[in-house]
């Protein structure tokens, strides 16, 4: 037996559309992030498998708020103009070690001040 | 002056939609889902890095907890058991306040188990 149904050809009423509508704005608008992804590599190397000469490989101690570049104290807007006149002088690299109480994110910011000198290569000191 | 008054009674509610759908086409255009982040975590901020990568990780709490795909992991070993293969790129997402010489003994410990390439993940400041 089939029942036919009375179908009700009536437009759609806008209320419910625009319910609909804002449920969907209101769910994008929670679930959707707009923050991006970078990525920097790392890698922890032997501090005494280096290989090459020391005078080439320029050491770099970061602490909390300044870097220490072969043995000198250096802010870190300095550390770029200074790791360039190193390259200039014929320094191939840097191996960074860390102190104690340094964050990842100090890690990070001085890891990509490095990284605008292109010449260099990057080696982190193993932690003790 | 009267009479477009009139005209127009039934216009608001247009309007209102075409600007709630303009709303909505940005954020689904310019917005993306994301898997479910732990919560808590806060990601190391950085400038003038190549953009844009995808965000499948490793996260590290500042606490050392490991999270992968909103699951708390115990160890290290257990990640390393968990993934299919340590030649292909290793992603670590740590909590920008999580001690730096923590994470490169962690770093170490991947390299040890025979992980070729690591990468640390920035969100863009």
């Amino acid at each position: 037996m089939s029942l036919k149904r009375v179908r009700n050809r009536r437009r759609a009423s806008i209320t419910s559309l625009i319910d609909v509508i804002f449920l969907l704005l209101l769910f994008f608008m929670l679930a959707s992030t707009f923050s991006k992804f970078s990525e920097i590599d790392i890698a922890v190397a032997n501090a005494a498998g280096g290989g090459q000469s020391s005078s080439e490989i320029a050491t770099l101690r970061i602490q909390a708020n300044r870097v220490v570049c072969n043995e000198r104290e250096t802010v870190d807007a300095d550390l770029v103009s200074r790791l360039n006149e190193l390259t200039a002088s014929g320094t191939t690299g840097v191996m960074i070690g860390l102190a104690d109480d340094v964050s990842t994110q100090r890690l990070v910011d001085v890891l990509s001040l490095v990284k605008q000198v292109p010449a260099l290569s990057i080696q982190i000191e193993e932690p003790s | 002056m009267k009479r477009s008054f009139k005209a127009s009674k039934r216009e608001p509610i247009i309007s209102l939609i075409n600007i709630v759908f303009l709303i909505l086409i940005f954020f689904m255009v310019a917005g993306s889902l994301s898997a479910d982040r732990p919560s808590g975590i806060e990601f190391i901020q950085a400038e003038g890095l190549e953009c844009c990568t995808e965000e499948d990780a490793l996260d590290i709490l500042s606490d050392g907890t490991l999270v992968m795909q909103g699951k708390t992991l115990a160890s290290l070993e257990q990640f390393i058991a968990e993934i299919e293969s340590l030649d292909s790129t290793i992603r670590l997402r740590p909590d920008r306040n999580y001690p730096a010489q923590d994470l490169l003994k962690r770093v170490k410990a991947l390299q040890g188990a025979g992980a070729k390439h690591i990468v640390i993940l920035t969100e863009q400041a």
